[in-house]
């Protein structure tokens, strides 16, 4: 199932509800994103109060659904379900829920970190934090792109 | 034969918004112009906040109906087209 949402979820109610609808039981993989309270600048660490989230409906609902469909033919998953917040979050809130059910381990960890490797670099939102000096966009990693080709790597 | 118009609707996110100063707009293209990498030519030569805008963001990423597009793409009327910064969420 995939949820884009201002709601602040519960990890707990989603994992109930994961769960009571599963057919097939073995393991289950959860990440929970949090907002960061500092940013990492060149000048050091500094404090971030909120962070405001932008997104492209139509998009993040599309691309959201077709990386748990990828993720799930993968790797043989058995459910998964995603969870993007947007709008004002306040540091230490939860941004980002993902739940992926397969028979064994290695594949429901593999099938999560899949689907966040994917979301950070294909799915269409955008952070700006806003701190005690005024309110940035945040930059995207070459890293992102980086874990990327490392699974387009692993597929051929 | 009647010549349709071509249109198509343009969407600013993250700082191309707020470069252009708004988030969306329809627009009016000569018929010649079929491809994102054609849309991005014709924008820079008749629009001075294009230019501006395409000359300070480096790297902006497109979206023809709601799916990541190369240059090479093709548009039609109708269309929406996104541009946008590379992604930042999770």
């Amino acid at each position: 199932m995939i949820t884009v949402t201002t709601e602040k979820f519960s990890v707990g109610q989603e994992y109930d509800q994961f769960l009571a609808e599963l057919k097939v039981h073995g393991g289950i993989a959860i990440f929970v994103g949090l907002v960061r309270d500092f940013a990492e600048t060149a000048q050091g660490l500094e404090s971030v109060q909120f962070l405001e989230i932008e997104h492209y409906p139509q998009m993040a609902e599309r691309q959201l659904t077709e990386i748990a469909d990828e993720a799930k033919n993968r790797f043989e998953l058995t459910a998964v379900t995603v969870i993007h917040r947007y709008g004002k979050l306040a540091a230490g809130e939860p941004i980002v829920l993902v739940l992926t059910a397969a028979p064994h381990r290695k594949a429901a960890i593999q099938g999560c970190d899949f689907v966040m490797d994917w979301l950070k670099s294909a799915a269409p939102f955008w952070k700006v934090e806003h701190r005690s000096n005024g309110q940035v966009f945040v930059d995207s990693k070459p890293d992102d792109v980086n874990m990327l080709n490392s699974w387009q790597k692993q597929k051929s | 034969m009647v010549t349709q118009k071509m249109k198509i609707n343009i969407k600013y996110f993250a700082r191309a918004r707020v470069a252009m100063g708004r988030g969306g707009e329809e627009i009016t293209l000569p018929p010649e112009v079929t491809t994102v990498a054609a849309l991005v030519a014709h924008l820079t030569a008749t629009s001075a906040e294009h230019r501006l805008l395409f000359a300070t963001h480096q790297n902006l990423k497109f979206a023809v109906n709601h799916r990541f597009a190369e240059p090479h793409q093709t548009i039609d009327s109708g269309d929406e087209v996104a541009i946008f910064p590379p992604v930042t969420g999770g």
